[in-house]
């Protein structure tokens, strides 16, 4: 069996110092009363085999940013470790990291402002990817990143223009253009359709679906609306309190959710 | 390839922990066999347990004990156990389930979501037209359709994808008369090229050669008729 694309194992992200009444993170709170630290996730272990799209729910603070935010090296887990296919990638640092951040993962953040330069054309958000994989001719990633604008859908004869004059679902768009640009392995979305209209959400929703089906690419989806978990996952990790409390196919756990938690949450979708 | 579908002493409830942990109890040792190529139809009164029982075998429900295997070729699968990605792998090769509720994703026509299953879009759109929708409705997405039309989206997607194992759960409950003859001859179509169907309905439907077993149920257990 081919490797996964992306693994977690047994990650745990504490913030703050860390001290002896906090450092077994299974007991310790959330919030250390003695040194402030907080406790992001908690030994979390996830997979995500190729073509396969794993989505986490949970309410805020409950530690999907966290995952998705190690899975991405932005963040150096306190203990565990990160693969991104097969390879153990926790300890890469300086020029070894950002190589694997460009040429083997892609992210979507919820807010754009954290995914692009808001002064710089959409067409320019997206060459600096490429630029930053080694691609030097300009007619060629020009090609590219017209190429890669019109697979997100948008118009060609925008790709000059400063992403801040760009809507809050073109501005998605760019992002997930930027985040293909090196058709990564591994494509991670955090709250993808956050602060989008229904009518944006749904064509948002509908793109990543069809890059998806055409791509198989495999996919980390974080989310607290069960319905983009609905309509991208297959299988579902719930977190709460920085744990998983519950897992399985993303249809059982909405349909027959085990934990009172994820029973809470599934009874206060809208 | 045919699934043969054998049901051990099948038990599901529900634990409500935001209701004090309330336990109701809905399928009580379930037994049964669904031979390969054939049609059994669960009947009974409403809440008695018939969709609990299909979702089960589905794996959308958890399943508290028992078993619950399905066979085919060398493929030999109790759901009752398995793993959320061999579940995955098994809807794909050999089951689907059409339940009276049509889950659409936003902005997909018609004719696009049965063609998602992997047939081609004439395809199709043949299939749809065939089940009785109205040819204008093909390119549309289904959210703005009645019961009965998203009705037949949900049953042409499940035929559409020529599984072998036909999961149905009141498929023909929102269709007049003539749809309802239609549907029901086209399961009957899928049956005869070797499908086994395992179906919901409240009244037995009465179409010569598609049901080859009834059985009812009531308070969560099989009982005669």
């Amino acid at each position: 069996m081919s490797p996964a694309a992306l693994e977690l194992r047994s990650v745990t992200v504490r913030y703050g110092p860390g001290c002896p009444a906090c450092a077994d993170a299974d007991t310790a709170p959330v919030r250390c009363a003695r040194c402030g630290a907080v406790l992001g996730c908690r030994r979390l272990s996830l997979d995500v085999l190729p073509g396969e799209v794993l989505g986490i729910v949970g309410e805020s603070g409950s530690g999907k940013s966290t995952a998705l935010a190690c899975a991405n090296l932005d963040l150096v887990p306190t203990a565990g470790r990160v693969l991104v296919g097969g390879d153990d990638v926790t300890d890469a640092r300086g020029g070894a990291r950002r190589r694997i951040r460009s040429d083997r993962l892609g992210i979507v953040y919820q807010t754009p402002q954290q995914g692009l330069d808001l002064d710089v054309t959409a067409g320019g958000n997206v060459a600096v990817r490429l630029l930053a994989s080694g691609w030097r001719g300009f007619d060629e990633i020009r090609r590219r990143v017209l190429g890669l604008l019109a697979e997100v859908e948008l118009p060609g004869d925008r790709a000059d223009t400063p992403v801040s004059l760009y809507s809050g679902g073109m501005r998605q768009r760019v992002q997930l253009a930027r985040a293909l640009a090196n058709s990564p392995a591994v494509l991670l979305l955090d709250e993808p359709t956050s602060g989008l209209d229904v009518s944006v959400q749904a064509r948002i929703l509908d793109l990543v679906r069809r890059i998806h089906e055409e791509t198989r690419m495999a996919m980390l989806v974080v989310s607290h609306d069960l319905g983009v978990i609905r309509t991208l996952a297959q299988r579902l990790l719930v977190m709460h309190r920085g744990r998983v409390v519950e897992e399985g196919l993303c249809d059982q756990l909405l349909s027959d959710p085990q934990h009172p938690y994820t029973q809470l949450l599934v009874s206060s979708q809208l | 390839m045919s699934v043969r579908v054998s049901v051990d002493g099948l038990r599901k409830g529900f634990t409500r922990h935001l209701l004090d942990g309330c336990r109701v109890e809905v399928l009580r040792g379930v037994t049964f066999e669904v031979a390969a190529g054939s049609c059994t139809v669960i009947t009974g009164p409403s809440g008695s347990g018939k969709s609990s029982l299909l979702r089960c075998v589905h794996g959308s429900y958890h399943c508290d004990g028992g078993s619950l295997v399905l066979r085919s070729g060398n493929t030999v699968l109790d759901v009752a156990t398995a793993g959320a990605r061999e579940l995955i792998g098994a809807r794909r090769r050999l089951m689907s389930l059409a339940t009276q509720f049509l889950e659409a994703i936003p902005r997909v026509a018609a004719v696009d979501l049965v063609a998602a299953t992997g047939v081609g879009r004439a395809e199709a759109a043949g299939l749809l037209l065939h089940l009785g929708l109205d040819e204008r409705l093909l390119e549309a997405p289904p959210a703005t359709f009645s019961g009965g039309e998203r009705q037949i989206v949900t049953i042409a997607r499940t035929l559409a994808t020529g599984r072998p194992l036909l999961l149905l759960d009141e498929i023909t409950a929102s269709l007049d008369p003539g749809r309802r003859e239609r549907v029901l001859a086209a399961v009957r179509e899928r049956k005869r090229e070797g499908a086994t169907v395992l179906a919901v309905f409240h009244d037995v439907p009465r179409l010569s050669g598609l049901v080859d077993e009834v059985r009812t149920m009531r308070d969560g257990a099989l009982v005669a008729a």
